[in-house]
């Protein structure tokens, strides 16, 4: 391996979304205006936001695949609550935030108590969770109240709204991650649940708490996502889970668990993905092609996470 | 000085089908460093386990200052001052060196968040101590095993114990490293902290201990002081029998001297530099070099797992046909029992069926594609009975043998498939006076049987004891060979840089 490579691995997301910016930037005249990157920023914020509850579970090495249906279901009782029932916002929205929760925990207390793989428990949970969403909002399309869409829209000065409390709640969880003993247990459980166990670390009811953030940042990113659109279609969350495992990974947070960070990390790894998209967009291109682009980003972003896997055990000897 | 700090009262572990400690009591002297010996398997690590809360007792008591304690986790432990340092190195690769020291509680300000200066300047504090020359910074997988090694020493220092256990704690270390380890200990011992120190090299015991207490089969089998202790003593109470020679001694006459593998040149630039020897039939051959003398390095080589050879040019000869060997072929060839067994040699949550019969599959196949299980299941009871291994039951996970059993596993898994070739790399190592001496007989049995033996060892009077000849590698050159008569200065003197006249 040499130094170029190295460099490449550590760096590349970084370069590349600079090489991006700056190709971008030639081609099309109206990519690097401020109304288009504040355009991006808020566009990202309910994957950033996503990406928040499940880099915990990530980092410790087990997987969320029920967010994306946990958003939907999320967005379709308040919706539903809201629209057909007239339950006041005020309930109806942090309402969500407790039916996240509590779905996560059950998702973590199915890990646990029952001894069932991550993938598999919360596979499951993806199907009975779009299914409850489905019979909730009766398969149709529900429209939120203009002043919610005002809301996911709203602009002080040129910056979106949601962009500064997105910012904040991005903050909020790095210093969760990187600034409290909390996240580093989390860190050291990725790294390994046995020895976690070993020096003391209660590992069961350090997974289950990741599954309840998981959830409750979906049913957040949830409600960014709707007030932004001003309504609950049918397929939304729909691979938002592989979005924001994309994210992740893009962002250098390993699926081995035990690395990465949520800034710069995740903060990088979703806006690379949207940067994508938008750049497409003003290429023009078909959108059939986001989703290959979004593919072949993740593939690379995973080969990478391989690689430096690899190199691990060389620079170990380095260092000896 | 005299006053009992801790004491274990009829302390019994059964796990199923095993009682790994029964009715063990004694007890342990304020100041004084205690070592807790015996053979693989005896239940020093079991005994050690409940004192540091990971596992809890079937039924005895501990006292601590004779006030009856029980831990339920690591943390009542911790709490009560007993500092654990594990025989496995329990750090977490991807976090600093302050992060991995303080994971047991984190220093926070009020509002909840990691100060991280005071907790780095104390980690440098006590890592000076220590005389480790630490960044607090620096990510543990940056470091060497003797740097970790001192890394979890120095957190189980963080709490300031009263009671610090050390479970192995010299198998990974160099000789430097050792000194620095026994200086720390002997700062210990003036602040009157007391120390158990299970370690395998007696040498070690009586340099640094002022008592010892040896286990045996899970019970109690005779303590003294170190002055009154005599290495045969020792060995005699871990053994249980009045024979007390450590290695069994073979007896080292090639009946056949017919070359069964001739290695012409196997090279690797930086690493392996144009190797060449033979083996022959019936023969242990021994290649002794020192940590990172390029053995490991030769033995993977050979087996053909490094793909970045320059030179491979091996060859085998049988009583009929010559081959010459590719290295993707060679593992066709040889059994190769890799240094580190836990991770590269066994599938630890697996039977021990399942693991003895892996590397043989094929022939246990009576109606293609099904193999027959009735078959294993009698073969594998063959070798477990011809190696000696102590199990309850065939379908036991070997995650719960003791780490001479763990061996034998391996082993007994490579003899199955008769190959002509053997590779062992570092056979031995952290396996008791027992199993060791198993594990030779073994290894004779099979040479007598008309197989080779190549045989990488760090201890330099077992590789005397066991090999018809040896050769010294250093820094990937052998440097000469020679017969086991020769003296250990000069075989040590040549393995550590020195040419020969």
């Amino acid at each position: 391996m040499n130094k170029l490579s190295r460099i490449l691995l550590a760096y590349g997301f970084p370069i590349v979304l600079l090489l991006l910016v700056i190709t971008m930037s030639f081609v099309t005249d109206r990519f690097l205006t401020f109304s288009n990157i504040f355009g991006i920023l808020h566009s990202a914020v309910p994957l950033l936001i996503l990406g928040c509850g499940i880099a915990f579970v990530i980092m410790m090495a087990e997987l969320d695949l029920s967010i994306g249906s946990l958003a939907f279901l999320c967005a379709a009782i308040s919706s539903v609550l809201i629209e057909r029932y007239e339950v006041s916002q005020v309930i109806a929205l942090p309402l969500i935030l407790i039916i996240g929760a509590v779905a996560g925990l059950i998702n973590g207390l199915v890990i646990i108590k029952l001894k069932v793989s991550s993938i598999i428990a919360t596979m499951g949970a993806m199907f009975i969770f779009r299914g409850l969403a489905l019979m909730i909002t009766e398969s149709q399309v529900v429209p939120l109240p203009s002043n919610l869409s005002n809301f996911g829209n709203f602009k002080i000065g040129p910056i979106y709204l949601d962009i500064i409390i997105g910012g904040t709640i991005l903050f909020l969880v790095y210093l969760l991650h990187q600034w409290t003993g909390f996240g580093r247990r989390i860190m050291a459980i990725g790294n390994s649940h046995a020895t976690a166990a070993k020096v003391g670390i209660k590992v069961d009811r350090y997974i289950i708490i990741a599954f309840i953030l998981s959830g409750g940042f979906a049913a957040l990113a949830s409600f960014f996502s709707m007030t932004q659109l001003g309504s609950v279609s049918l397929t939304m969350g729909v691979g938002w889970e592989f979005s924001a495992i994309g994210a992740l990974v893009i962002g250098g947070i390993s699926l081995f668990g035990g690395e990465g960070s949520i800034i710069p990390g995740l903060l990088l790894g979703g806006i690379t993905l949207i940067l994508f998209e938008n750049a497409l967009n003003h290429l023009g291109a078909s959108p059939f092609l986001y989703p290959f682009v979004r593919g072949g980003l993740i593939f690379i972003a995973m080969y990478a996470d391989s690689l430096k896997r690899k190199l691990r055990p060389e620079i170990q000897s380095m260092a000896e | 000085m005299d006053s009992e700090v801790l004491r274990f009262e009829s302390i019994t572990r059964e796990f199923p089908g095993v009682k790994a400690l029964d009715d063990v009591s004694f007890s342990v002297n304020q100041g004084e460093v205690f070592a807790l010996l015996g053979a693989n398997g005896a239940g020093k690590s079991t005994l050690m386990n409940i004192l540091g809360g990971n596992i809890p007792p079937s039924s005895g008591k501990i006292y601590i200052d004779s006030e009856e304690k029980s831990f339920s986790s690591p943390q009542d432990s911790l709490n009560a001052g007993i500092g654990f340092v594990h025989q496995e190195i329990a750090l977490f690769p991807t976090m600093t060196i302050a992060e991995n020291l303080f994971i047991n509680g984190y220093k926070t300000n009020t509002a909840g968040l990691l100060t991280r200066k005071a907790m780095e300047a104390e980690c440098a504090n006590l890592l000076k101590k220590l005389n480790c020359n630490l960044s607090p910074r620096t990510l543990v997988k940056h470091l060497g095993t003797g740097d970790q090694q001192m890394l979890e020493i120095a957190r189980a220092l963080l709490i300031n114990p009263r009671i610090l256990i050390l479970d192995e704690p010299t198998s990974s270390l160099t000789n430097s490293e050792k000194q620095r380890l026994f200086e720390t200990i002997k700062l210990l011992k003036k602040h009157n902290v007391t120390v158990i120190y299970i370690s395998h090299f007696l040498d070690e015991v009586f340099s640094i201990c002022d008592r010892a207490l040896v286990m045996r089969n899970g019970r109690y089998a005779g303590e003294g002081d170190i002055k009154d202790l005599s290495y045969e003593k020792i060995v005699g109470y871990m053994l249980g029998e009045t024979e007390s020679d450590i290695y069994y001694s073979r007896k080292h006459e090639v009946s056949c001297s017919r070359t069964v593998m001739e290695i012409e040149n196997i090279s690797r630039k930086g690493v392996l530099d144009n190797i060449s020897f033979s083996v022959k039939e019936n023969e242990v051959y021994g290649l002794w070099g020192l940590l990172g003398s390029g053995r490991t390095e030769f033995m993977e080589a050979l087996a053909g797992l490094d793909e970045g050879l320059d030179d491979y040019k091996v060859t085998l000869k049988f009583s009929d046909e010559s081959i010459s060997l590719k290295p993707s072929k060679a593992l066709n060839y040889f059994g190769y029992l890799t240094e580190n067994r836990r991770e590269n040699g066994l599938l630890l949550s697996y039977s021990i069926l399942a693991n003895i019969s892996l590397a043989n599959l094929r022939s246990y196949i009576s109606t293609w594609p099904f193999v027959n299980d009735k078959k294993i299941a009698s073969e594998t009871e063959k070798y477990v009975e011809q190696l000696g291994i102590k199990i309850s039951d065939l379908q036991q996970r070997v995650e719960t043998l003791s780490g001479g059993n763990q061996q034998k596993v391996i082993i007994g898994k490579w003899i199955q498939r008769a190959p002509k070739i053997l590779l062992l790399d570092e056979p031995t190592r952290g396996l008791d006076v027992g199993a060791k001496r198993d594990v030779h007989k073994i290894i004779n049995d099979f040479v007598a049987n008309g197989a080779s033996v190549i045989f990488v060892s760090s201890d330099i009077d077992e590789m005397l004891n066991m090999c018809d000849r040896i050769s010294v590698i250093d820094r990937g050159c052998i440097k000469g060979e020679f017969k086991p008569g020769v003296s250990k200065e000069k075989l040590m003197a040549l393995a550590s840089g020195a040419t020969e006249e």
